[in-house]
């Protein structure tokens, strides 16, 4: 099946869904909500989401349909489903994105306690578990450096078990989440880490990963910290000869991300630093020449809200491959098939948002980049013919009920 | 945007309160409570029921009002909090009502709940009840 047209086909079904949603008034317990999002992106040079070098690229929707059923008021049960078709990254499948069952034993302002259980989203900075929601996000597209569409299935759901609290305390409160679980690591993995899909398969992965926010008046201003160990086992193909074949053994890798958000009536400032330590010591191969590597991230980020209805955003978004080698020049020696500004991206992102009701948002966005750091290679197979400076300028529609 | 200039100026004159169903045993409410079940962050009284919240759409300027005064928080804030639980499968939404009129009735017939209504608004004080705040 073509998953192309996947937001045409369920269009209808959705609006369909949209009538029968009305009952949740009367019915508090039973939920349905969901969302539908068509991008368009444009480039004068290199590729983002589909073929959009010199020429407008469509290839891009998400479309998410949960629901939550309350079956005690201690157990809560939740699904959702999405297609993300985003050119050769994503080919619009629909994937179970969660499904949990959530108790809580304690739910006081003081002390609510819970255990989640199930396909999670994964709590990782300000952004990531709504990473693919439209209007949870700042922008059309998220901080690239610190939320790299191409490791996407890395991040996105887990496997697993998560405990999770809020706690009163002075100032104003706290979110802690701890969790354990099995990542998903599909091909995108291998790209994302590896810069090519390898012989073999990533398989047998496990990570744990905490986050704390502390939320100080009323959520004025917000500071998170999250730290996340994953080990991502491969195992190699059928051909020990080929150029590309790895040992059998892990990745590790590690992650520690600092959050700090200020919000005020008309506008936010948000600014994220992350550490991610790869280490393929393990692993040999091509990756003998570079064992272990740290990747270096970071934004600064200003919203500007007119009144309900009008955004404006202004980012700088810095990403550094190699933290020991901004410039990329070592790196591009070591791996020659791809030039030194393969290995980081400076972007600046102007951004518009416009709610002209609740249901809707539309955004406009032009980012001016320097760099190729976090362009996918599934829609750039080619790293020598990228271009150093390059412009992006995307539209974006969603609905939502 | 007429309208939210003039509710935002205007909000300091009005009193409004936080009403809940009759079967509530809470008396008073205080503000880190009110927050988080407003925030859907926190989801049964003190008793174990679920709490039931309701309120009104996001540029209405009660609503406005009461989430900047009574919350002390922005509008935008709780409509973040909300979008990310229920796109995380966390949470849900509170029930939105289309006005004053509608929020009275639900809160008066729906066992649990909680909403707010403006200083204006004629109360029968044998449907619903209004909590103090501390």
């Amino acid at each position: 099946m073509n998953f192309k047209y996947f937001a045409t086909l369920l269009l209808s079904a959705v609006s369909g869904l949209c009538l029968s949603s009305s009952v949740r008034a009367a019915e508090e317990t039973f939920s349905v909500n969901g969302f539908i999002t068509q991008g368009v992106f444009y480039t004068d040079n290199n590729n983002v989401y589909g073929d959009s070098d010199n020429k407008p690229s469509f290839d891009f929707h998400e479309i998410g349909l949960n629901t939550a059923y309350r079956f005690a008021p201690e157990l809560r049960g939740a699904v959702q489903v999405m297609s993300r078709q985003a050119g050769e990254v994503d080919n619009g499948e629909p994937k179970l994105d969660y499904a949990l069952l959530d108790y809580r034993f304690n739910d006081s302002v003081e002390k609510a306690v819970g255990v989640r259980v199930g396909r999670l989203k994964i709590p990782f900075g300000f952004y990531n578990e709504t990473r693919d929601v439209a209007f949870t996000r700042p922008s059309i597209m998220l901080p690239q450096s610190l939320y790299f569409d191409q490791a996407r299935d890395l991040e996105l759901s887990i496997d697993g078990v998560i405990l999770y609290s809020s706690l009163e305390v002075p100032g104003g409160w706290l979110d802690l989440d701890l969790l354990y679980g099995s990542p998903q690591t599909d091909t995108n993995v291998e790209y994302a880490y590896f810069a090519f899909d390898a012989p073999g398969k990533l398989n047998d992965s496990d990570g744990v990963m905490g986050r704390a926010i502390y939320s100080v008046d009323g959520g004025r201003i917000r500071v998170g910290l999250t730290g996340a160990e994953y080990r991502l086992g491969y195992k190699p193909g059928n051909d020990p000869t080929l150029w590309n074949e790895l040992n059998e053994g892990n990745l590790n890798l590690s992650v520690l991300a600092l959050s700090a958000q200020y919000n005020s009536e008309n506008w936010s400032l948000t600014g994220e630093y992350m550490l991610h330590e790869l280490d393929w010591r393990e692993l040999g191969g091509v990756f003998t020449l570079n064992p272990v590597t740290t990747i270096e991230s970071y934004y600064v980020q200003l919203q500007y809200r007119f009144n309900y209805s009008w955004d404006l955003l202004l980012r700088y978004d810095d990403l550094k491959l190699d933290k020991d080698d901004p410039q990329g020049k070592q790196n591009s020696v070591l791996f020659y098939t791809r030039p030194a500004h393969n290995f980081y991206a400076k972007d600046l992102t102007l951004g518009v948002g416009w709610r002209p009701d609740p249901k809707w948002l539309f955004r406009a966005e032009l980012h001016n980049v320097e760099g190729t750091g976090w362009l996918a290679e599934q829609d750039n197979p080619d790293a020598l013919a990228l271009r150093k400076y390059w412009n992006a300028f995307s539209l974006q529609a969603t609905y939502h009920f | 945007m007429l309208f939210v200039v003039l509710g935002l100026s205007s909000g300091p004159l009005l009193a409004d309160s936080v009403i809940v169903s009759l079967d509530v045993k809470e008396q008073a409410i205080n503000k880190n409570f009110l927050l988080a079940a407003f925030s859907m962050r926190i989801t049964r009284w003190p008793d174990g029921r679920p709490i039931r919240v309701f309120v009104l759409p996001d540029r209405n300027n009660l609503h406005q009002r009461f989430v900047k005064q009574h919350l002390q928080v922005f509008p935008y804030q709780l409509r973040n909090n909300w979008d990310r639980q229920v796109y995380t499968g966390t949470g849900s939404f509170p029930v939105t009502v289309e006005n004053m009129e509608e929020m009275y009735r639900m809160v008066s017939q729906t066992e649990g709940s909680i909403g707010y209504i403006a200083e204006s608004f004629k109360l029968n004080l044998e449907t619903v009840r209004v909590v103090d705040e501390f």
